[in-house]
């Protein structure tokens, strides 16, 4: 392992911490810090890793589900005797058929079925499921269904479904659930409206009336599918009074909680696993097909497992498409005087994670600048498209693609350099950026120097464009999150947490944090991980909050880990003095030194016995202020464009991964690369299409393009590391940072390259043709 | 996605996998690379009992040149062996350019030409490069054998003259000689491409004798523009960016594109004129190089 291949900015290292914290900035202990190997890559390369769709069980059936032809309808009946009769068919399972289960759930507002019941919100809603001793049967069985229904007038548009005469989805609002993680009411100003966020302050009148100059537009980002290349997977089986359900989730604790609410059952006895897990990126936060897996084998009365494919998944959850517009008005100097906006979210038939989506996209449409008047509605709006809810970015995408291309729009009309502008109103580290918020953890001004030194800023070659963006998100979540360290009598250390390794490298990165807060070899470290049964409390993967919130409750279990050990090495090897003095892996009394196994075993007095350290965070210390650290985004990108095709060409992309402290500079940089080439996705392809009759016109991976590799540009990603985060030894979240201002970045850079300005992604050929002909118009 | 229960049979001349065609009449289909087919019956788009699989008839393999200098590429060669045959690459570089773009490796490494052209599929390049080439199917069932121009055999969008118990042969192109040449450029932002074009130059006494366009992806079904071709013929030297000029506008008129992910209709027309443009150019210094 190279550490001189990590480019990290160490001309800027220079330890920051806000409040003089001196544990902070002393160096952190190895191997945090270092660029290890994924703990988890021979296993995936090899085929050695286990995912759910690998996993079976003693008399394992499997299922199938019908789903709906029509965008809205009202189910008349369901004949499903045919079907239960073919040979094979273990179950056939419709609403009807479940009596005894709860049937909504949903985190924030609770609106969705587990299976259509008396009426279908979108083409590709389950309304049945066939459950056979296997796929082949179960796949005929579902010809053999006999579904009657009764369409209804459908609305696939959000401006339309807020229309006064709009088709109304959901008759009654959904109940609002405890999880929502919002503040506001759902507000039902229209039936279709599923929640509306505000974040104001200031006067925006008195701003805008002083404004030199006011720039206005409307921006619309595309309904995108973040592309898993596992799609989702459970198997359910009920047995000893409990259910247990082996799933691909990035919140197992959530799922699990939604499945104790379905049937009935205290949280203990629902066990939810999550094995090895093939990418989420948001798409896998929160309950999706788990439900319906574990209503199938209640019916089945055998283990079933549901293996859905990449058509159904992209059924099954997809980003939120937003249009919107925003005017901000700035001074003569270039300062911000105010913005007013208002986002509206095509959040389909069901609210999923939606409303928390348009809560946190109207908090990250100011960016991370100074603004005196702010006024940001946002709306998740209901339509007869499939639901959509988490999706990398969380909001920030969608936000900063206005936000950002409106900054560079204003530079021009007020002639400044586009990076001079954003130095004039960026945060201050400190400044808190709206009312009873932390303090900004970051120096974005010396992020944005970085990338303008790795990109060339000012010297495009002829023909080419470069921008850079930033974006701010208040990221981490809550902080409610458990972790367990184990020193065994060996000395060597189990972790335990319910966080999901999603490929994002968690287990790699965890394991460093306790290795290193142990003193004791990082192969001496084993890791487990979300299965609620077995590990504790965490809330969630997602929020970028892993590497900072886990790990500060891991440090803080090894805390107590390791003052357990300090008072047994006192209480057995040294009732009598000297005082124990804790030593890296272990204690000194006087000249001899004992590693914790010796610890251990002194205190059982055979060699036999564990300590257990506990580690817990909640909103308290330093956690106490929210959110719990500030999640940054710099990408500076060069383009060209073909005049002929309308092709944009992206050259060169440099990320800056405001990180704090990288625990693992490798794995970090690979999130920004990852979360850049994700945006890009959005930016130039990515785009879900529904047709007037409400179907999905390009639900498959032949019509919806994400990125290959042909189509990555030259990466360069840097890490500022100033130790201003909140997290251990100053981490902060990084992973989807770099994905939310790409879109801007391109249409920026195409400004500057080709004289167009793109208000709505992705930014097709066909749609830069058009924009190209029509500067030659004018 | 489930593939739906199917018999595969797997017969060693067309005789016999005629036979079977004709034993269950449209419960059964020829097989050989299977990436259009099985993907069409994981999606539920079509159906079929039996899967007559032909890979292993010797009369439908081989890339070979044939007395009289016309080159024979049996139905069942993959684009791999198309992309990587050095014969196709001494007589048709265009082909080769063409094969070497096709969807992705592993379907290259799969997929057939005659399966491609079978299937009729509108995004087909090779299509598009055989009909500009004059290229000849031959089909040939237990009755006996038959040969038709290519542009006979694709009837329409995913539909072929080919009867039921009928099975492609091979395609033969007309010789590659001094004089002539073959050009090909397409353009793809997804998985299928927006716009294919093809175009085949006879030049004699410095002078375009004959020209032949075709175009896949941006219409219906890939298509000869006889009219586009006529437009360069007589063009030499000092004139031929006039005639490029005029077969561009004769093109984007002749076109019938379509709207749909790739771009509106206007836009795919738009494409054909700039595709043309490149592959008549490249057709034309194929044709007059020393």
């Amino acid at each position: 392992m190279n550490a001189s291949r990590h480019r990290r900015d160490e001309t800027l290292e220079t330890l920051r911490g806000r409040d003089g914290d001196a544990a902070r900035r002393s160096p952190p202990p190895a191997p945090i810090g270092l660029p290890v190997a994924r703990a988890d890559g021979r296993a995936k390369v090899t085929g050695e890793a286990r995912y759910v769709a690998d996993l079976t069980l003693p008399g394992l059936c499997h299922a199938r589900l019908l789903r709906s032809p029509y965008a809205h309808a009202r189910v008349v009946s369901i004949d499903t005797t045919a079907a239960a009769a073919h040979p094979g068919v273990v179950a056939v399972v419709t609403a009807a058929d479940l009596p005894d289960v709860h049937l909504v759930y949903g985190h924030a507002v609770a609106d969705h079925p587990l299976i259509a019941d008396g009426k279908v919100r979108y083409a590709g809603e389950p309304v049945a499921g066939v459950v056979a001793e296997d796929l082949a049967t179960a796949t005929e069985a579902l010809a053999l269904i006999e579904v009657t229904y009764e369409p209804l007038p459908h609305v696939v548009d959000a401006a339309a479904a807020l229309a006064p005469e709009a088709p109304v989805l959901h008759a009654k609002a959904g109940e609002q659930r405890p999880h929502r993680g919002f503040e506001e009411d759902i507000a039902r100003a229209h039936p279709n409206v599923c929640s509306r966020s505000v974040q104001a302050w200031g006067d925006i009148e008195e701003a805008f009336g002083r404004a030199a100059v006011v720039v206005e537009g409307t921006y619309r980002y595309p309904m995108a599918y973040a592309y898993a290349m596992e799609p989702y997977t459970a198997m359910a089986s009920f047995e000893a009074g409990g259910l247990t359900v082996w799933t691909s989730a990035q919140h197992p604790y959530m799922v699990r909680d939604d499945l104790a609410r379905c049937f009935g059952l205290p949280l203990s006895a629902v066990r939810v696993v999550v094995p090895y897990v093939g990418g989420g990126y948001g798409s896998k936060s929160y309950t999706k097909i788990e439900p319906l897996t574990a209503a199938l084998a209640l019916r089945a009365r055998r283990p079933v497992r549901l293996a859905l494919s990449v058509e159904e998944a992209i059924l099954t959850t997809r980003g939120d498409a937003a249009t919107v517009s925003v005017r901000t008005a700035f001074d003569a100097e270039g300062r911000i005087l105010g913005r007013d906006a208002r986002i509206v979210l095509n959040s389909g038939a069901y609210a999923e994670n939606s409303p928390l989506v348009a809560r946190k996209a109207a908090n990250r449409l100011g960016g991370p600048y100074r603004i005196p008047a702010l006024r940001v509605e946002s709306l998740a709006v209901y339509t007869n498209t499939a639901p959509a809810s988490s999706f990398r970015g969380f909001g920030a995408p969608q936000a900063t693609f206005a936000g950002e291309s409106q900054m560079d729009e204003a530079a021009a009309r007020l002639g400044l350099d586009a990076l001079e502008l954003r130095r004039r109103n960026l945060l201050s580290p400190g400044e808190p950026p709206w009312a009873k918020a932390r303090g900004f953890d970051a120096d974005l001004a010396a992020d944005l120097d970085l990338a303008a030194r790795e990109l060339g800023w000012g010297a495009a070659a002829p023909g080419h464009g470069q921008a850079i963006c930033v974006s701010m998100s208040d990221a981490g979540s809550e902080p409610i999150t458990t972790a367990i360290v184990r020193v065994h009598h060996d000395g060597s250390v189990t972790l335990m947490c319910g966080s999901t390794e999603i490929g994002q490298g968690s287990a790699t990165v965890l394991a460093q944090i306790a290795a290193g807060e142990m003193g004791v070899d990082l192969a001496r470290v084993h890791f487990l991980n979300s299965d609620t049964a077995a590990v504790s409390y965490d809330r969630s993967t997602g929020a970028s909050r892993t590497t900072t919130l886990m790990g500060l409750a891991i440090q803080a279990a090894a805390r107590d880990a390791r003052a357990q050990l300090c008072g047994w090495a006192q209480e057995t090897l040294a009732p009598d003095g000297p005082a124990v003095v804790e030593e890296r892996g272990g204690v000194r009394i006087g000249d001899r030194v004992h590693d914790w196994g010796a610890v251990v075993r002194a205190w059982f007095g055979t060699a036999s016995g564990e300590v257990v350290g506990r580690g817990y965070l909640r909103r308290s210390g330093a956690t106490a202020e929210m959110p719990p650290f500030y999640e940054l985004g710099c990408v500076g990108i060069d383009v060209s464009v073909d005049e002929e095709t309308g092709v944009i060409r992206v050259d060169r992309m440099v990320t800056i991964g405001d990180v704090g402290c990288a625990i693992n500079p490798r794995l970090a940089e690979a999130q920004d690369v990852g979360a850049a080439i994700m945006g890009l996705g959005m930016a130039m392809r990515e785009e879900l299409l529904y047709d007037e009759a409400g179907n999905l016109l390009n639900g498959n991976l032949f019509d919806y393009r994400v990125p290959r590799f042909s189509d990555v540009p030259e990466m360069r990603p840097l890490l500022a590391e100033r130790r201003d985060g909140v997290g251990p030894y100053g981490a902060k979240g990084g992973g989807e940072g770099a994905l939310n201002p790409v879109a801007a970045a391109i249409a920026n850079a195409v400004e500057r390259a080709a004289g167009i300005r793109l208000r709505e992604a992705p930014f097709t050929p066909e749609r830069v043709w058009r924009a190209l002909r029509e500067r030659d118009s004018r | 996605m489930t593939i739906p229960r199917f018999e595969l049979h797997v017969p060693t001349s067309v005789a016999e996998a005629s036979e079977l065609l004709r034993r269950y009449p449209g419960e059964a289909v020829p097989y050989a690379g299977g990436t259009e087919l099985l993907q069409t019956m994981k999606l539920g788009l079509a159906s079929f009992e039996h899967l007559v699989d032909v890979k292993r008839i010797p009369a439908l393999a081989g890339i070979a040149v044939q007395p009289g200098g016309w080159l024979r590429i049996g139905a069942t060669t993959t684009h791999r062996e198309i992309e990587r045959s050095a014969l196709v690459g001494e007589r048709l570089p265009a082909l080769r350019l063409l094969e070497r773009q096709v969807a992705n490796v592993r379907v290259r490494n799969t997929g057939t030409l005659g399966g491609n052209l079978c299937f009729a599929e509108p995004h087909s390049d090779p299509a598009a490069f055989l009909l500009a080439a004059g290229a000849r199917v031959r089909l040939g069932s237990a009755e006996g054998e038959r040969e038709l121009d290519v542009d006979a055999f694709i009837a329409g969008p995913l539909f072929t003259d080919r009867a039921p118990d009928e099975l492609l042969l091979d395609v033969r192109v007309p010789p590659a000689r001094p004089g002539r040449g073959h050009g090909f450029a397409k353009l793809a932002f997804f998985e299928r491409p927006a716009a294919s074009v093809a175009c085949r130059i006879d030049v004699a006494e410095g002078a375009i004798a004959d020209a032949r366009v075709a175009v896949a992806s941006a219409c219906e079904s890939p298509v000869l523009l006889e009219r586009v071709g006529q437009t360069l013929v007589g063009a030499r030297g000092a004139d031929l960016d006039d005639a490029l000029g005029a077969a561009v506008e004769a093109a984007r008129h002749d076109v019938e594109t379509f709207d749909d992910v790739n771009g509106s209709a206007d836009y795919k027309r738009h494409l054909v004129g700039l595709l043309l443009r490149a592959a008549a150019t490249s057709a034309y210094e194929e044709a007059t190089r020393a």
